[in-house]
């Protein structure tokens, strides 16, 4: 009985203690949230993939990277309803701020819900935000979308789960990568991007 | 978890009055028309000048409604959603015209809430400790301002996330109006005790298969009410049974309703059960009709309508089409994906498809040529008495160039056809419909099968026997025999939607709630063996979208599975 009772106990401690774990984790998040978001410097293996964009056509991934030193990704789905819309949003305008400095500026919008983002979709997607040319939205096989997503350490295994990240391709640094963690504003995405050329 | 999340709820429709009363007394004067602007806003995001409404989000991103519309975020119901590490809080009238504190915990008119806004009152999930924002009732004035400008009743500011609207007077009004009438009363099929839900069986389908699915749903019923038959006791003593968790527990209780007759009469029939008890929702269900006349019964009536045994499913055709969600668009799925594949072809495809009027074959033979409308295609509409013979496959092929024949039928109409020669000059490629076979690929005459695709929409054969390990344990457990393994994982699966839906939903009985909260229930995608790869989504309502094209071959008097193809029409 005494045993039970410390059982009990045991696993009350640690349930609060996870509870808090909880918690404050989750504290940090806002917090990180309210400064808007982290950055770091990171080194990726883009795998040799061919997906499919708004129109339907093939598109060797690793060779539209390196088609420019100059690139901007991110990953959507067109039927999310939280973040990918503000994201989506904020790279227009982020293209938008950025004027002629975006002349090369190749912009690619992987979708992580492949199944239901046909290239259909996409291009109605891509209209809606009145994308521009310079503009990839890639659908692909599910393995190749998974593939990619944890090339870029941003695959979770529930598309609901996703994370807002941005990613900048480190100009005449292969496989380096601008990681931006969290809800950017196209402001700062606009100055992380020229910072990036000032180099 | 399923047990956890069906609690929450019990104030029924005594609270909904109550509820009710709580609303600003504006509501109960708000014109229909007023409503019907807002609900434009809404949902498409369009003013009372046919405009799109602008917004800005992020501080300085600026762009129309219609990319940001509420209900995108809000969702239909207007409970919001969780998505990631986001919450959209809801923004309902009750929720919106009473302190979150009330909204999430007082609903009950509890006393005290130190547990609950201790531990944060999240309505989906209190252990996920995502907090929910603590705020006073808005006023019509706090509500415009928090719309426009994003500051909330207790002067702090929206997440960047939520877009500033810039909306006329005309149009704030409009949309205020139309969120005091979302999800304000619980929905019908709930009473204090009880929860209904429906399921249909047409009178065509034989005995064994209604057998199959009607005795899932019942073992699965059972358990449910089995597993949470205590909670009512509970809620009579401990603290925190009695103030939050068993509020949601219902009695689950399964009605078959058996439809007669042509399908023409079935609305009738389903309003008259309808009027006996209404459901909550409708579960699973099957027919080998279409099933048009339940799809626009359940629009009509706003019933949800989770995933039915069905291969020839009503396709919504209208923007607004909310309730019914099916496992995928069924025979019409595989003949778009053969549509795709043909599409593909370098050489001009000259297309044979061979049905029978009326059927679900000549509905697939439809969604070709609508798909392929400047290929070459021809049909065959056999007759009551026409009968597939070599000899009148052949007369028909040779009759025009033909390189594809796409066999709309099922497996039994093949049986003429075994000395059919693919040696003989310019023999067509064959395509056939896997659900119309039944998967039954040996059904193919041998001579053809080096010539054959068949579309298949489910998991590949080989990859169906470790994925159905999970269903047919559960089966073996409960002694039920395997009678149809289909019928049987499909209900399955439709069961466990409903158990997570429940749970999401707790102690909030709305319809749209509950389809809303199904949508974004995309971990349970593993839990289905026959289909492989099962995809949820805000406004998505097939949940299967893509499509098997396999080439087969005769090996050894064996039909096998030469190369297979993923396709996503």
């Amino acid at each position: 009985m005494p045993q039970l009772v410390l059982l009990l106990i045991l696993f009350l401690v640690v349930k609060i203690g996870y509870a808090q774990e909880d918690h404050s984790a989750h504290h940090a998040m806002m917090h990180q949230q309210s400064e808007h978001y982290t950055r770091s410097v990171e080194t990726y293996t883009i795998p040799e993939i061919t997906l499919i964009n708004q129109e339907d056509k093939e598109i060797a991934l690793l060779s539209l990277l390196k088609s420019s030193e100059r690139v901007a990704l991110n990953f959507i789905f067109t039927t999310c309803t939280t973040i990918c819309p503000v994201m989506t949003a904020t790279f227009a305008k982020m293209r938008q701020q950025l004027g002629t400095e975006a002349d090369k500026l190749l912009m690619v919008s992987i979708s992580i819900d492949p199944e239901q983002d046909t290239p259909a979709a996409l291009q109605a997607y891509a209209k809606r935000y009145q994308a521009n040319p310079q503009w990839q939205f890639l659908t692909g096989e599910l393995e190749q979308i998974i593939a990619i997503q944890k090339a870029f350490n941003t695959y979770t295994g529930n598309k609901m789960n996703h994370r807002p990240l941005t990613f900048f391709k480190q100009p005449n640094q292969a496989n380096q990568w601008i990681r931006i963690d969290g809800l950017a504003s196209s402001a700062d995405l606009a100055k992380e991007y020229r910072s990036l050329l000032a180099k | 978890m399923i047990l956890v999340g069906l609690a929450l709820l019990n104030t029924l429709v005594s609270a909904t009055t109550e509820r009710q009363s709580l609303l600003p007394l504006s509501s109960v004067s708000l014109n229909e028309e007023q409503i019907a602007l807002g609900k434009q806003i809404y949902r498409q995001g369009f003013s009372s000048a046919n405009h799109p409404v602008t917004a800005i989000v992020q501080g300085d991103v600026t762009f129309d409604g219609s990319q940001f519309t509420c209900i995108n975020c809000h969702r239909r119901s207007g409970m919001g959603a969780i998505e990631g590490n986001r919450i959209v809080p809801p923004v309902t009238g009750l929720a919106l015209y009473n302190s979150s504190d009330w909204f999430w915990t007082d609903i009950e008119n509890l006393a005290t809430r130190d547990t609950l806004t201790a531990s944060p009152a999240n309505p989906f999930s209190l252990s996920s400790g995502l907090a929910y924002r603590k705020r006073p009732a808005y006023t019509d004035n706090t509500l415009a301002q928090a719309i426009r400008e994003g500051i909330d009743s207790n002067g702090q500011p929206f997440s960047p996330l939520m877009p500033r609207y810039n909306l006329a007077e005309q149009d704030m009004s409009a949309l205020i109006a139309y969120l005091k009438t979302l999800s304000t009363q619980f929905s019908p099929g709930v009473t204090e005790k009880n929860i209904y839900f429906a399921t249909v069986v047409t009178e065509e389908v034989n005995l064994d298969q209604r057998q199959a699915m009607l005795t899932v749903l019942e073992t699965y019923f059972k358990e449910k009410n089995a597993q949470t038959r205590d909670e009512t006791r509970r809620l009579q003593t401990g603290a925190f049974y009695h103030r939050y968790k068993n509020k949601a527990y219902r009695q689950w209780v399964l009605l078959p309703w058996l439809l007669t007759g042509p399908p023409t009469t079935w609305p009738e029939q389903l309003a008259r059960y309808y009027q006996q008890q209404p459901v909550f929702a409708m579960v699973s269900g099957i027919s080998t009709h279409y099933w048009q006349p339940i799809y626009t019964f359940c629009e009509q009536r706003q019933i949800p309508c989770l995933l039915p045994n069905t291969d020839w499913p009503k396709l919504p055709d209208k923007p607004d089409d909310f309730y019914t969600l099916y496992f995928s668009k069924g025979v019409s799925l595989e003949a778009l994906a053969i549509a795709k594949q043909l599409a593909r072809h370098s050489t001009p495809t000259m297309i044979l498809q061979i049905f029978r009027p009326d059927t679900v074959g000549a509905a697939a033979a439809q969604m070709v040529h609508r798909t392929l409308s400047t290929a070459a295609i021809r049909d065959w509409s056999l007759t009551a008495t026409t009968k597939l013979t070599v000899n009148s496959l052949s007369h028909q092929v040779q009759t025009s160039p033909t390189n594809i024949v796409i066999f709309w039928l099922s497996g039994d109409e093949l049986v003429e056809l075994t000395d059919w020669s693919t040696r003989r000059e310019n023999s067509p490629q064959f395509y056939f419909s896997a659900t119309l076979l039944n998967s039954q690929f040996t059904l193919i005459p041998q001579s053809m099968r080096d010539k054959s695709f068949v579309a298949h929409l489910y998991s590949l054969p080989t990859d169906l026997k470790p994925r159905s390990q999970r269903i047919q344990a559960w089966l073996q457990n409960r002694n039920i025999s395997l009678i149809n393994l289909k019928i049987q994982d499909q209900t399955y699966f439709a069961s466990l939607i409903l158990g997570e839906g429940i749970m999401h939903i707790k102690r909030y009985f709305y319809r749209d709630y509950l389809l809303d909260s199904i949508d974004h229930a995309e971990g349970m995608a593993i839990f289905s063996a026959y289909y492989p790869r099962l995809s949820f989504g805000p406004g998505q309502r097939y949940l299967a979208k893509g499509c098997y094209i396999l080439e087969l071959k005769n090996q050894n008097d064996e039909v096998i599975v030469n190369n297979s193809t993923w396709i996503v029409p």
